[in-house]
């Protein structure tokens, strides 16, 4: 069955947008990502974008009606109205360039179309660019979680963790260029919302697995950040294995451990996930020895510090023994800014 | 000890001490539910349409992994971008091992029992326990590497450095319960079972596990302590939402308990809810008790679905007079577990009486003094084999480096037997004669017909081989012994 959302190619919206390309289609079932995005372009300029149509009818499929729509309305509104992404030249963080509603006839309650207009991403997100690349480019790779890393320490140094990290969020502007996207379910200090309180606010096939537990020795906050920064290292998972960490961890398990998680403590199921990671990471570092066999090093360490299954060890023992947070992102920046000129220099 | 005490020594529902692969194969790290339902409750449904929509390695690898996690196993586009990723060339090692792992478990075979090599000697353990060190110093919070490395020296009888790595371990993670199992067995392995009592009971303040609670009424019993789990492993027996395997272990230690006391019919109806679906280390303990539960027909017929009972097996077959097939599961069953010191007992007894190998005995009994280089009897065992073989240099070198004052009695007169037999192959037939006489007397005086039937047996082979007029009175001997103390392996050569 159409829905609203799925309905604008060709229309005209507000501010001179045309609508011309529907980019993804409509979600099925009972699940799926609530909104279908567009190719528009500006009719005076000719510049084109990306827009992101709510469909909130698609709440109307989930089990819990009302509580999917107020997420939905929580990720919309924090995306339109966040002032900080638009005042603090977030220059890594893809913030929408307009947003409106338009109205598609026959729909009742659901005929408004709230929608969001965001920069193109020409390379679209990171899974669509790494599959269509021809050969695996090292110093592209290192570029791009650079700016990851940049901007999540933007993001963190506004009081903002990022909370759904991924590959269909890491956006790729161009060859040079690489912004997170969908701020949807971020959580700002400042600004208190919905996202602030889930146990796991993104993406469960991506979350860490200790956000299942409550009793763990970390500030509320603090645990988000470090949460980003699982989220970063399983994108290094990603880009060089296809896969991320939480599944390349959890899949080590027994069909029974798995389903030992969530249940009883973090601390009894901790040295399965502990070992299960180890085995993961001396996975990837044979990928990584096949593509980038000078730089196996520096990338496994930075995975050993981001993704540890531990929250409290996660970071690294170097940057604890620093006055400086252990989600801080700057030794990470740093390091790949170091890798990134030395391909370039190698190539 | 006399020569086959340990045959008939006591055995307790003692928790068993496996390297983590074998215990993910048993099962025993799993949850104690009955369903395999997992908590995690990722979108499958979007993954599934990012991979219709794109049918690419990252869309592939996301919809198996979240398929995987959460146990769904026959959802058939993750089957497809199983097959997909296998397929393709740019697929990742993490990337095949994900596709391979859900194409197992959807085809629905099981895992097969990891495959275990049995060194010759200490080198290969050097390089795991070099491997494992190096993983540890990449990983220093992965403590089941510290479990294993823990494991592998005790097998190699290095009892301090298995024990720092094992503190390291349990310290690190005391609720966990592959390190609070591989813990207690350890240090009562090292005779500090009150170490072991000190984990689990801690642990089990926290969370009442029954695998926790059985090793708690095990290790109790085994140091002469009253259990202090006994009324909450009855309860946890009661619950409904744990599973049969989980029960089990527990159920079994509560078993021998009542057997012990003598409440067969209490013990009888323990076993029966152990056995429904039991461990290996259930079977056997089952085995072990058969003598007291009568019929071990029902017993028997579950050997054939657990094929790691390896203890259990050889039991049965040596009752049965199976020597052969009795040495083969005692190989597999020092090969499960490495650091103890029974399978090289049984194996190098059973070689060397019943079947004369002396050669294979030799072998067992080597790689049973790996781990437990201080272990008499073993070497008693090596040295006699030893002697049958003519290495005598051999053998007397090993006898003395013997310090019988520690020894018990018996044990003593043990040794003076085996040194009875070194005295025959050396030519010095009086000497021999005294010294198995001597050891008979220990023997008689403690009334342990079974050992004083073995050692007449014994000289009797020595006299025989010498052409001696002794023989028949020996055997007479023997045979007036054996009317009250059945011993199957003489009775069958005797009659030869």
């Amino acid at each position: 069955m159409s829905t609203p959302a799925a309905l604008l190619t060709g229309k005209a919206l507000a501010d001179g947008w045309d609508v011309t390309e529907m980019l993804t289609r409509p979600p099925t079932g009972t699940g799926g990502h609530f909104s279908v995005s567009y190719k528009v372009k500006h009719a005076e300029s000719g510049k084109e974008a990306f827009l992101k149509a709510l469909d909130f009818s698609g709440a109307a499929r989930h089990a819990d009606h009302l509580k999917a729509l107020q997420s939905m309305l929580e990720a919309y509104n924090f995306e339109r109205d966040h002032e900080k992404c638009k005042t603090k030249r977030l220059d890594k963080i893809s913030t929408p360039i307009a947003h409106g509603t338009i109205s598609i006839a026959g729909f009742g309650d659901y005929s408004s179309v709230h929608y969001l207009i965001f920069e193109m991403a020409k390379g679209g997100d990171v899974r669509n660019f790494v599959s269509t690349m021809p050969e695996f480019d090292l110093a592209w790779c290192f570029s791009s979680l650079h700016h990851i890393a940049v901007g999540l320490k933007q993001l963190h140094w506004n009081g903002i963790a990022h909370q759904d990290l991924k590959p269909s969020n890491v956006l790729v502007m161009d060859a040079n260029d690489t912004k997170i996207g969908d701020l949807g379910r971020a959580s700002d200090q400042e600004k208190p919302s919905a996202n602030d309180n889930p146990p796991i606010a993104g993406d469960l096939n991506y979350a860490p697995v200790d956000l299942y537990y409550g009793n763990i020795p970390i500030d509320a906050r603090e645990r988000k950040y470090l949460t980003d920064m699982y989220l970063f290292g399983s994108l290094i998972f990603f880009y060089f294995a296809n896969v991320n960490a939480t599944h390349a961890i959890v899949s080590r398990l027994t069909s029974g451990q798995r389903e030992l998680v969530g249940k009883g403590s973090f601390q009894e199921v901790l040295p399965y996930l502990q070992e299960a990671f180890k085995s993961a990471v001396d996975d990837l570092k044979v990928s990584i020895d096949a593509m980038a066999p000078d730089y196996t090093s520096d990338l496994i360490e930075m995975v050993m510090q981001l993704c540890d299954p531990d929250p409290t060890t996660r970071g690294g023992p170097k940057l604890k023994k620093l006055r400086v947070a252990n989600y801080d992102f700057q030794r990470f920046i740093s390091k790949l800014d170091i890798l990134r000129k030395s391909v370039r220099n190698y190539v | 000890m006399s020569f086959d005490e340990f045959l008939h020594k006591k055995r307790q529902m003692i928790p068993r001490w496996h390297t983590y692969q074998v215990a993910r194969w048993s099962g025993l790290l799993d949850h104690t539910g009955e369903t395999l339902e997992t908590e995690i409750k990722g979108n499958i449904e979007e993954a599934k349409q990012n991979w219709a929509e794109k049918s690419h390695l990252p869309q592939a690898s996301e919809l198996v992994g979240a398929a995987t996690l959460q146990n769904s196993f026959a959802i058939e586009e993750a089957i497809a971008a199983a097959r997909f990723i296998l397929d393709s060339p740019k697929a990742s090692q993490l990337a095949a091992s994900l596709a391979k792992n859900y194409l197992q478990l959807s085809s629905g075979t099981h895992e097969p029992f990891p495959d275990i090599i049995l060194p010759e000697n200490a080198r290969p353990y050097w390089d795991v326990l070099a491997n494992i060190k190096k993983q540890l110093r990449e990983y220093p919070q992965n403590y089941i590497k510290w479990a294993e490395l823990s494991f592998f020296y005790a097998t190699i009888g290095q009892n301090e450095k298995a024990k720092d790595a094992m503190q390291i371990a349990i310290n690190g993670n005391s609720e966990n319960r592959f390190l609070l199992l591989s813990a207690s067995r350890f240090f009562l392995h090292i005779d500090e079972g009150d170490l072991s009592l000190f984990y689990l009971r801690k642990a089990i303040r926290n969370n009442p596990d029954p695998w926790v609670i059985s090793a708690e009424i095990a290790i109790s019993d085994s140091l002469g302590e009253d259990p202090k789990e006994y009324r909450r492993g009855l309860k946890v027996l009661n619950y409904e939402n744990v599973g049969d395997f989980n029960k089990s272990e527990l159920a079994g230690a509560i078993g021998t308990l009542e057997a012990k006391s003598g409440e067969v019919k209490s013990a009888k109806k323990f076993l029966k809810t152990a056995l429904i679906a039991p461990t290996e280390n259930t079977l056997a303990q089952a085995v072990f008790l058969l003598p007291h539960l009568g019929n071990s027909q029902d017993i028997k017929s579950r050997l054939t679905s657990n094929k790691s009972s390896f203890e259990a097996e050889a039991q049965l077959f040596y009752a049965d007079g199976k020597y052969e097939q009795a040495l083969n599961s005692i190989i597999s069953w020092l090969k499960y577990q490495p650091f103890s010191s029974r399978p090289a007992l049984h194996g190098s007894f059973i070689a060397s009486l019943a079947l004369e190998k002396h050669d294979e005995a030799i072998r067992i009994a080597k790689l049973g003094l790996l781990s437990s280089p201080h272990e008499f009897m073993l070497q008693n065992n090596m040295a006699f084999s030893l002697i049958s073989l003519n290495r005598t240099d051999e053998a007397e070198s090993i006898l003395n480096k013997i310090d019988s004052s520690k020894l018990s009695k018996s044990s003593q007169a043990v040794i003076t037997a085996t040194q009875g037999a070194l005295a025959f192959r050396k030519g010095n037939p009086e000497a021999g004669r005294k010294l198995y006489s001597s050891a008979v007397d220990v023997f008689d005086s403690l009334k342990d017909d079974r050992s004083k039937a073995l050692a007449f047996y014994h000289w009797s082979r020595e006299e025989d081989r010498l052409e001696t007029p002794f023989v028949k009175d020996l055997n007479d001997r023997i045979n007036n012994l054996l009317k009250k103390t059945p011993l199957k392996e003489i009775e069958l050569k005797l009659k030869k």
